[in-house]
């Protein structure tokens, strides 16, 4: 084992440059009101505190949804195909099903699904992004192909393949392809990520006090890179909740399960939007969209904060001017 | 002409690790495939495909051949350009099939593809140039929001206001029934009529990640010193716009073209299958619902082919629009 001491992460930081000297005391870690520094970032940042803030407030209905919908999502509970009313705020299907109970229920499985397979992909993506930069050589090279392969094929029609040889339909058998085939772009940014660790003193040192592989990858390398793993995550997590819905809708799902996607699968495949039933597509459509968007607004906020150059307002003509006046532009940098 | 060689050699490696991939997956997959299909399919597709069993075992059963043995009759297979028997089309070899339904997906695609990058690229130039202005603050957030719509919801949405109920569109199939393909006016014009809303729908989707690629680099460029040089050599603000921070900020997103493409042609399933449009997406859904292994998985292994050619020619315009890489 290593006698050196595991250093503290310095994943707070949310900037993609490289970090620093690791070598920093770990006193020099800042502490906030209790929230870990990324947090009251994001919380700070507009954009992603609208996400964050919508994203949590459906969540909650999903967690909350024995209180808020009262009809059982598999039961026939009215006359079918009505419009959104008083008795059913989402209106009832082709069949008779309440949209709203339908959505509020579906949440839970689709939001499930897609942080399930979000994990298996951002593990997957980690391991062999930090396995090939740390190993190199062959098996690198290795790696580096099953990626370049992963890339290049298509992700949903292999998706669709894939589905069409799995023996059974469900979320699971869903969280198991999803997570096998959207590892590959993150696996490719934290590779080039890890690049630049792997040439520091730290992990160096490490490898002369005997620390096997993984050991480096996962103790050494893999706490330096938290905020860039975590913003790959929520990407993964907007990919898989339009991939499994996708799915769903094309009929790959559990199609007498209860999520967005297999509602959608039913307006589609009984026609109700051919004979004017809105409702029955809109809502859980919205409901995908709603997430998604807050998704993006995360991401958004995440990539503001690690590139300044998006925020803020046009600072072109102030670099111009600082041309003009004497001043290098460097200066409109600085004055950020 | 080394870099074109050795982006080749690359593509050349990426398709074959394509096709094992292709080749490994029936056998990856738990169980036996066929024992899953006889337990989806309803008795009535059964009678009505006698042929349909025997013909998949055969498929499937050449696969069962130890490894390396099935590995090189499967790549001759495919050398030789024999696809196999479609299975919900049958008699009809997976050619036959494929080559009927593409003309309608490439024509779709095509189109739309590049319409959403002239329009995504065009508009994110303007948007960072006036940073801030009109277009920067009305355009970017639209074709954000309508970019993270997914394709499926839109297309759906399309559908029922553009199609149902205002009736500015046809919102099924390719062309009007009762007309037979060929190249005479009337079925080319009801072609063109039923194609426009889907490729409507492409190109608002997908314009909005030409979009920010380009503005996000775009904001880069015209901090950069020719370009203020430009500016002070006193040429004109759109040529400066377009010939020295455009066409430098360009070659940024036109490297995201590859993933852009896979994922229209995602999107491509989406709303082949909600418009009941006979493309090459709609026929892989159909195909892998009804168990059509040869099918769905040549179709998969074109749709790879089609990300690698566009891979290709972006790498050629790319020594076009950059002189750097010719010598470099």
């Amino acid at each position: 084992m290593s006698n050196i001491a595991p250093l503290e992460p310095v994943g707070p930081s949310l900037s993609d440059e490289p970090v620093g000297p690791l070598a920093l005391p770990s006193s020099r870690r800042r502490r906030g009101f209790g929230l870990p520094v990324w947090a009251r970032l994001l919380l700070g940042n507009r954009k992603s505190c609208a996400g964050i803030i919508v994203f949590a407030g459906i969540v909650g209905a999903a967690v909350a949804a024995p209180w808020l919908a009262q009809n059982s999502p598999t039961d026939l509970v009215g006359l079918p195909g009505q419009p959104p009313n008083r008795d059913f705020w989402f209106g009832t299907t082709d069949q008779g099903y309440d949209v709203f109970s339908q959505v509020v229920w579906g949440a839970r499985t689709s939001l499930t699904v897609a942080a399930c397979a979000a994990i298996a992909s951002t593990v997957i993506a980690t391991t062999l992004g930090l396995l090939a930069a740390y190993s190199g050589g062959w098996i690198d090279d290795v790696i580096n192909l099953i990626t370049n392969v992963f890339l290049v094929i298509p992700t949903l029609p292999l998706l669709i393949v894939i589905s069409a040889f799995v023996p059974t339909r469900g979320p699971l058998i869903m969280v198991l392809i999803l997570g096998f085939t959207t590892w590959a772009i993150e696996a490719r940014i934290l590779r080039s990520q890890a690049l630049s660790i792997v040439k520091r003193d730290f992990v160096q040192a490490a490898k002369v006090a005997g620390e096997g592989t993984w050991g480096i990858i996962w103790r050494e390398i893999m706490p330096n890179m938290v905020s860039r793993i975590a913003a790959g995550f929520v990407f993964v997590f907007y990919g898989s909740i339009i991939f499994a819905a996708g799915l769903e809708f094309l009929g790959f799902g559990d199609v007498n399960g209860t999520s967005w996607g297999v509602i959608l699968y039913w307006a589609q495949n009984n026609s109700t939007v051919l004979q004017g039933a809105w409702w029955h597509f809109v809502f859980p459509g919205l409901a995908i969209a709603l997430t998604v968007a807050a998704l993006v607004f995360i991401n958004y906020g995440v990539d503001e904060l690690s590139n300044p150059r998006l925020r803020g307002p046009r600072r072109k003509r102030r670099a111009l001017l600082g041309l003009v006046s004497g001043r290098p532009a460097v200066r409109a940098e600085e004055a950020r | 002409m080394r870099y074109l060689l050795r982006r080749l050699g690359f593509y050349a490696i990426a398709l074959w690790g394509a096709v094992t991939l292709n080749f490994l997956l029936p056998r990856l997959a738990p169980g036996s495939p066929i024992d899953g299909l006889m337990a989806r399919l309803p008795p009535s597709q059964l009678a009505a495909n006698p042929h349909m069993v025997e013909n998949l075992r055969a498929y499937l059963d050449v696969q069962q051949q130890p490894l390396p043995q099935a590995y090189l009759g499967y790549l001759k297979q495919l050398a030789t350009g024999d696809f196999g028997v479609s299975t919900s089309n049958f008699p009809a070899p997976v050619s036959d099939v494929i080559g009927r339904v593409l003309p309608y997906s490439i024509f779709l695609v095509g189109t739309a593809f590049l319409l959403s990058f002239l329009l995504g690229t065009t508009i994110g130039m303007i948007a960072a140039w006036r940073r801030g202005g009109i277009v920067d603050n009305l355009l970017t957030p639209t074709f954000m929001s309508l970019g993270a719509f997914p394709a499926f919801f839109s297309s759906l949405l399309a559908v029922y206001f553009l199609g149902l109920k205002l009736g500015w569109f046809p919102i099924q199939h390719a062309y009007d029934l009762g007309l037979s393909p060929g190249f005479d006016w009337a079925f080319l014009s009801s072609a063109f009529r039923h194609a426009q809303l889907p490729i409507l729908i492409i190109v608002l989707v997908y314009a909005g990640g030409w979009l920010l690629g380009m503005r996000n680099v775009m904001i880069n460029t015209v901090e950069e010193d020719y370009v203020g040089l430009a500016h002070a050599k006193g040429l004109r603000d759109w040529r400066v716009m377009t010939h020295y921070a455009g066409r430098n900020a360009v070659l940024a997103p036109l490297t995201g073209f590859a993933a852009q493409f896979g994922s229209a042609v995602g999107g491509l399933i989406f709303i082949e299958y909600v418009f009941s449009y006979p493309g090459a997406g709609l026929t892989l859904q159909q195909a892998a619902l009804g168990s059509d292994y040869p099918l769905a998985q040549t179709l998969l292994l074109f749709f790879a082919v089609c990300v690698l050619v566009a891979n290709l020619v972006m790498d050629l315009l790319y020594v076009v629009l950059d002189p750097r890489v010719r010598t470099g």
